[in-house]
Protein backbone atom coordinates (compact mmCIF):
# COMPACT_ATOMS: atom_id res chain seq x y z
CA UNK A 1 0.00 0.00 0.00
CA UNK A 2 2.80 2.17 0.76
CA UNK A 3 5.56 0.86 -1.66
CA UNK A 4 5.71 4.10 -3.81
CA UNK A 5 6.86 7.13 -0.73
CA UNK A 6 7.19 10.12 -0.66
CA UNK A 7 3.18 10.56 -1.03
CA UNK A 8 1.68 13.44 0.58
CA UNK A 9 0.40 13.58 3.98
CA UNK A 10 -2.99 13.37 2.38
CA UNK A 11 -2.53 11.10 0.40
CA UNK A 12 -1.30 8.62 3.16
CA UNK A 13 -4.15 9.68 5.56
CA UNK A 14 -6.20 8.88 2.75
CA UNK A 15 -4.75 5.35 2.00
CA UNK A 16 -5.05 4.68 5.54
CA UNK A 17 -8.41 4.87 5.83
CA UNK A 18 -9.11 7.69 7.73
CA UNK A 19 -11.92 10.25 7.28
CA UNK A 20 -11.53 13.03 5.76
CA UNK A 21 -12.32 16.45 7.42
CA UNK A 22 -13.70 19.70 6.06
CA UNK A 23 -10.10 20.97 6.42
CA UNK A 24 -7.14 18.81 4.94
CA UNK A 25 -5.31 19.45 8.82
CA UNK A 26 -1.96 21.24 9.22
CA UNK A 27 0.37 18.71 8.18
CA UNK A 28 -1.21 18.35 5.02
CA UNK A 29 -1.19 22.69 4.78
CA UNK A 30 2.31 22.52 5.38
CA UNK A 31 3.24 20.06 2.59
CA UNK A 32 4.46 17.26 4.74
CA UNK A 33 5.70 14.55 2.58
CA UNK A 34 6.00 10.59 3.85
CA UNK A 35 9.07 9.42 3.06
CA UNK A 36 9.39 6.42 4.92
CA UNK A 37 7.01 4.25 7.26
CA UNK A 38 9.57 1.39 8.36
CA UNK A 39 8.80 -0.54 11.89
CA UNK A 40 11.80 1.09 13.19
CA UNK A 41 11.08 4.56 12.57
CA UNK A 42 8.52 7.28 10.16
CA UNK A 43 10.05 10.04 8.52
CA UNK A 44 8.53 13.08 7.20
CA UNK A 45 10.12 16.24 5.69
CA UNK A 46 8.56 19.53 5.51
CA UNK A 47 9.53 22.59 3.73
CA UNK A 48 10.26 25.66 5.02
CA UNK A 49 7.42 28.45 4.42
CA UNK A 50 7.57 31.67 5.67
CA UNK A 51 4.81 31.71 7.97
CA UNK A 52 6.73 29.05 10.30
CA UNK A 53 9.23 31.82 11.96
CA UNK A 54 8.68 31.91 15.48
CA UNK A 55 11.55 35.29 16.15
CA UNK A 56 11.86 37.58 13.66
CA UNK A 57 15.20 39.32 15.03
CA UNK A 58 17.02 35.89 15.13
CA UNK A 59 15.23 34.63 12.48
CA UNK A 60 14.44 31.04 13.58
CA UNK A 61 11.60 28.59 13.54
CA UNK A 62 8.77 29.09 16.29
CA UNK A 63 8.66 26.28 18.95
CA UNK A 64 5.14 25.65 18.62
CA UNK A 65 5.25 24.62 14.80
CA UNK A 66 8.23 22.04 16.17
CA UNK A 67 5.37 20.76 18.51
CA UNK A 68 2.78 20.23 15.99
CA UNK A 69 5.30 18.11 13.38
CA UNK A 70 6.15 16.20 17.37
CA UNK A 71 3.10 15.51 17.83
CA UNK A 72 2.04 14.50 14.31
CA UNK A 73 4.79 12.17 13.94
CA UNK A 74 4.56 10.98 17.70
CA UNK A 75 1.30 9.87 17.14
CA UNK A 76 1.12 8.45 13.64
CA UNK A 77 3.98 5.72 14.80
CA UNK A 78 1.10 4.74 17.34
CA UNK A 79 -1.67 4.92 14.78
CA UNK A 80 0.47 2.50 12.31
CA UNK A 81 1.16 -0.04 15.22
CA UNK A 82 -2.79 -0.29 15.75
CA UNK A 83 -4.42 -3.88 14.82
CA UNK A 84 -7.74 -1.90 13.55
CA UNK A 85 -8.07 1.42 12.85
CA UNK A 86 -9.10 4.11 15.85
CA UNK A 87 -8.90 7.24 17.41
CA UNK A 88 -6.10 8.09 19.38
CA UNK A 89 -5.70 11.05 21.67
CA UNK A 90 -2.70 12.43 23.32
CA UNK A 91 -2.42 12.17 26.92
CA UNK A 92 0.91 13.77 27.86
CA UNK A 93 3.80 15.01 25.64
CA UNK A 94 7.30 16.68 26.71
CA UNK A 95 9.31 18.38 24.44
CA UNK A 96 12.97 19.97 24.58
CA UNK A 97 14.46 22.33 22.08
CA UNK A 98 18.25 21.59 21.80
CA UNK A 99 18.77 24.27 19.43
CA UNK A 100 17.02 26.72 17.50
CA UNK A 101 16.36 26.09 13.43
CA UNK A 102 17.25 28.95 11.12
CA UNK A 103 14.87 29.89 8.14
CA UNK A 104 15.18 27.99 5.20
CA UNK A 105 15.97 24.54 5.64
CA UNK A 106 13.79 21.63 5.19
CA UNK A 107 12.76 19.89 8.18
CA UNK A 108 12.98 16.17 8.81
CA UNK A 109 10.58 14.89 11.64
CA UNK A 110 10.93 11.05 12.74
CA UNK A 111 8.55 9.41 14.98
CA UNK A 112 8.84 5.67 16.77
CA UNK A 113 6.63 3.69 18.92
CA UNK A 114 8.42 1.93 21.61
CA UNK A 115 5.38 0.37 23.10
CA UNK A 116 1.68 -0.84 22.45
CA UNK A 117 -0.20 -1.26 25.77
CA UNK A 118 -3.84 -2.01 25.68
CA UNK A 119 -4.77 1.25 26.57
CA UNK A 120 -1.77 3.30 25.84
CA UNK A 121 1.10 3.56 23.62
CA UNK A 122 4.00 5.05 24.10
CA UNK A 123 6.35 6.90 21.51
CA UNK A 124 9.51 9.30 20.46
CA UNK A 125 10.23 12.02 17.77
CA UNK A 126 12.87 14.19 17.26
CA UNK A 127 13.39 16.73 14.39
CA UNK A 128 16.48 17.83 12.48
CA UNK A 129 17.74 19.65 9.57
CA UNK A 130 20.65 18.50 7.89
CA UNK A 131 22.47 15.75 10.19
CA UNK A 132 20.60 13.19 12.22
CA UNK A 133 23.16 13.37 15.00
CA UNK A 134 22.39 17.48 15.38
CA UNK A 135 18.51 17.33 16.43
CA UNK A 136 16.81 20.74 17.29
CA UNK A 137 14.23 18.74 19.25
CA UNK A 138 13.46 16.01 20.70
CA UNK A 139 9.99 14.57 22.05
CA UNK A 140 8.44 11.48 23.97
CA UNK A 141 4.54 11.44 23.58
CA UNK A 142 2.38 9.41 25.24
CA UNK A 143 -1.19 8.63 23.62
CA UNK A 144 -4.92 7.28 24.87
CA UNK A 145 -5.49 4.41 22.23
CA UNK A 146 -9.21 4.73 21.13
CA UNK A 147 -11.23 7.48 22.23
CA UNK A 148 -15.13 7.45 23.33
CA UNK A 149 -17.46 6.04 21.15
CA UNK A 150 -14.08 4.74 18.93
CA UNK A 151 -12.82 2.06 21.43
CA UNK A 152 -9.41 0.87 21.43
CA UNK A 153 -8.74 -2.29 19.57
CA UNK A 154 -6.69 -3.72 21.53
CA UNK A 155 -8.70 -3.56 24.60
CA UNK A 156 -11.18 -5.76 22.97
CA UNK A 157 -8.72 -8.27 22.00
CA UNK A 158 -8.03 -11.94 23.76
CA UNK A 159 -4.23 -11.65 22.51
CA UNK A 160 -3.05 -9.19 24.46
CA UNK A 161 -0.82 -10.00 27.34
CA UNK A 162 -1.42 -7.93 30.48
CA UNK A 163 -0.19 -4.08 29.77
CA UNK A 164 -0.93 -0.54 30.30
CA UNK B 1 -1.89 26.91 -0.38
CA UNK B 2 -1.43 29.13 2.65
CA UNK B 3 -1.41 32.80 3.16
CA UNK B 4 1.67 34.86 3.66
CA UNK B 5 1.75 36.36 6.94
CA UNK B 6 2.19 39.80 7.47
CA UNK B 7 4.66 41.43 4.79
CA UNK B 8 6.42 43.32 8.05
CA UNK B 9 5.87 41.79 10.97
CA UNK B 10 6.37 44.04 14.18
CA UNK B 11 9.86 43.90 15.67
CA UNK B 12 9.36 41.27 18.42
CA UNK B 13 12.12 43.05 20.93
CA UNK B 14 9.99 46.60 20.49
CA UNK B 15 6.76 44.58 21.11
CA UNK B 16 8.40 43.09 24.32
CA UNK B 17 8.55 46.56 25.55
CA UNK B 18 5.34 47.67 24.71
CA UNK B 19 1.60 46.37 24.56
CA UNK B 20 1.41 42.76 25.70
CA UNK B 21 -1.53 43.14 22.70
CA UNK B 22 0.75 43.68 19.63
CA UNK B 23 2.61 40.35 21.01
CA UNK B 24 1.31 38.09 18.90
CA UNK B 25 1.16 40.27 15.61
CA UNK B 26 4.92 40.06 15.76
CA UNK B 27 5.03 36.17 15.76
CA UNK B 28 4.52 35.03 12.09
CA UNK B 29 3.95 31.23 12.75
CA UNK B 30 1.55 32.75 15.87
CA UNK B 31 -0.12 35.18 14.04
CA UNK B 32 -0.78 32.86 11.07
CA UNK B 33 -2.79 30.76 13.40
CA UNK B 34 -4.86 34.14 15.03
CA UNK B 35 -3.97 33.65 18.55
CA UNK B 36 -4.52 36.87 20.22
CA UNK B 37 -3.46 38.19 23.73
CA UNK B 38 -4.96 41.13 25.93
CA UNK B 39 -5.07 42.28 29.60
CA UNK B 40 -7.96 42.32 31.57
CA UNK B 41 -8.27 42.63 35.71
CA UNK B 42 -7.12 38.83 36.26
CA UNK B 43 -4.17 39.79 33.84
CA UNK B 44 -3.28 38.08 30.63
CA UNK B 45 -6.10 36.28 28.87
CA UNK B 46 -4.88 34.67 25.33
CA UNK B 47 -7.38 33.21 22.82
CA UNK B 48 -7.12 30.67 20.33
CA UNK B 49 -10.38 30.97 17.92
CA UNK B 50 -11.45 27.99 16.57
CA UNK B 51 -10.97 27.31 12.48
CA UNK B 52 -10.84 23.96 10.73
CA UNK B 53 -7.05 24.82 10.77
CA UNK B 54 -6.99 23.61 14.00
CA UNK B 55 -8.54 20.32 13.99
CA UNK B 56 -6.17 17.08 14.49
CA UNK B 57 -9.10 14.44 14.37
CA UNK B 58 -12.06 15.20 12.26
CA UNK B 59 -13.91 12.01 13.22
CA UNK B 60 -14.44 13.49 17.15
CA UNK B 61 -14.03 16.12 15.86
CA UNK B 62 -10.74 17.15 18.46
CA UNK B 63 -8.33 20.23 17.87
CA UNK B 64 -4.52 18.84 16.96
CA UNK B 65 -2.43 18.03 19.92
CA UNK B 66 0.14 20.29 18.26
CA UNK B 67 -2.32 23.15 18.16
CA UNK B 68 -3.06 23.00 22.13
CA UNK B 69 0.57 22.81 22.76
CA UNK B 70 1.26 25.51 20.54
CA UNK B 71 -1.66 27.56 22.15
CA UNK B 72 -0.24 26.50 25.59
CA UNK B 73 3.36 28.06 24.91
CA UNK B 74 1.86 30.92 23.57
CA UNK B 75 0.28 31.63 26.74
CA UNK B 76 2.85 30.87 28.65
CA UNK B 77 5.07 32.85 26.74
CA UNK B 78 3.04 36.34 26.66
CA UNK B 79 3.00 35.94 30.88
CA UNK B 80 6.48 36.28 31.19
CA UNK B 81 6.98 38.96 28.32
CA UNK B 82 3.99 41.35 30.03
CA UNK B 83 6.06 40.56 33.80
CA UNK B 84 9.50 41.55 31.90
CA UNK B 85 7.38 44.51 30.58
CA UNK B 86 7.52 46.11 34.42
CA UNK B 87 9.62 48.40 34.46
CA UNK B 88 11.02 47.48 38.20
CA UNK B 89 11.50 43.67 37.54
CA UNK B 90 14.62 42.19 38.33
CA UNK B 91 14.68 39.42 35.97
CA UNK B 92 16.09 38.63 32.34
CA UNK B 93 14.54 41.01 29.85
CA UNK B 94 15.81 38.88 26.92
CA UNK B 95 12.96 37.23 24.57
CA UNK B 96 12.02 34.24 26.27
CA UNK B 97 13.45 31.26 24.10
CA UNK B 98 11.63 27.81 24.95
CA UNK B 99 13.72 25.43 27.07
CA UNK B 100 11.18 22.65 27.59
CA UNK B 101 7.76 22.06 27.36
CA UNK B 102 5.48 19.05 29.49
CA UNK B 103 1.86 18.99 28.73
CA UNK B 104 -0.84 17.32 29.92
CA UNK B 105 -3.66 16.84 28.01
CA UNK B 106 -6.75 16.40 30.56
CA UNK B 107 -9.97 16.45 28.26
CA UNK B 108 -10.84 16.49 24.71
CA UNK B 109 -10.32 20.20 23.15
CA UNK B 110 -13.67 20.43 21.03
CA UNK B 111 -14.03 22.52 17.59
CA UNK B 112 -14.70 25.82 19.24
CA UNK B 113 -12.90 29.50 20.77
CA UNK B 114 -10.19 28.27 23.44
CA UNK B 115 -8.77 30.41 26.42
CA UNK B 116 -5.74 30.47 28.47
CA UNK B 117 -4.14 31.91 31.94
CA UNK B 118 -0.75 31.43 32.74
CA UNK B 119 0.86 31.67 36.37
CA UNK B 120 4.76 32.23 36.84
CA UNK B 121 5.97 29.91 39.20
CA UNK B 122 9.52 32.11 39.14
CA UNK B 123 10.63 34.42 36.88
CA UNK B 124 14.73 35.01 37.41
CA UNK B 125 17.84 36.49 36.26
CA UNK B 126 17.99 33.45 33.60
CA UNK B 127 15.10 31.40 33.82
CA UNK B 128 11.34 31.61 33.83
CA UNK B 129 9.14 28.97 34.75
CA UNK B 130 5.22 28.92 34.17
CA UNK B 131 2.06 26.51 34.17
CA UNK B 132 -0.16 27.70 31.90
CA UNK B 133 -3.61 26.57 32.02
CA UNK B 134 -6.25 26.71 28.62
CA UNK B 135 -10.16 25.88 29.01
CA UNK B 136 -13.06 26.29 26.49
CA UNK B 137 -16.25 26.58 28.02
CA UNK B 138 -15.62 26.49 31.50
CA UNK B 139 -12.44 27.79 33.59
CA UNK B 140 -12.94 24.91 36.44
CA UNK B 141 -12.70 22.40 33.44
CA UNK B 142 -9.16 22.94 31.70
CA UNK B 143 -8.37 21.02 28.83
CA UNK B 144 -5.04 21.29 28.99
CA UNK B 145 -2.23 22.22 31.35
CA UNK B 146 1.61 22.88 30.24
CA UNK B 147 5.06 23.36 32.44
CA UNK B 148 7.16 25.19 30.41
CA UNK B 149 11.29 26.88 31.35
CA UNK B 150 12.41 30.13 29.15
CA UNK B 151 15.84 30.96 28.87
CA UNK B 152 15.28 35.13 29.88
CA UNK B 153 18.96 36.07 29.40
CA UNK B 154 21.91 34.40 27.86
CA UNK B 155 24.75 36.14 27.95
CA UNK B 156 27.68 35.65 29.96
CA UNK B 157 27.45 38.51 32.63
CA UNK B 158 24.06 36.85 33.91
CA UNK B 159 25.64 33.26 33.78
CA UNK B 160 26.48 33.40 37.47
CA UNK B 161 23.20 34.75 39.00
CA UNK B 162 20.47 32.62 38.71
Amino acid sequence: MFDDLPITWAEFRCRSGRAPGPHPGIMAELGAMIESLAPEGIRVRVPYQPLMIGDTGRNVLHSGLLMILLDSLCGISIIQKLPAPASIATLDLRVDYLRAISAGLDLIITGVCYKMGRNVGFSRGAIYTTDPSDPAAIANGTFMLGTAGDPSPLLTSEAQGQSA
Amino acid sequence: MSQPPNQTPPNLQDVVTGDISGLFDAIPFVHWLGLTASRDAEGVLCVMPFSQRLIGNPVLPALHGGMVATFLEATALAVVVDAQNDPDARCGKEIPRMISTTIDYIRPAGPKDTYGRAEIIRLGTRLATVVATIWQEDPARPVARANCHFLVASGASSASKS
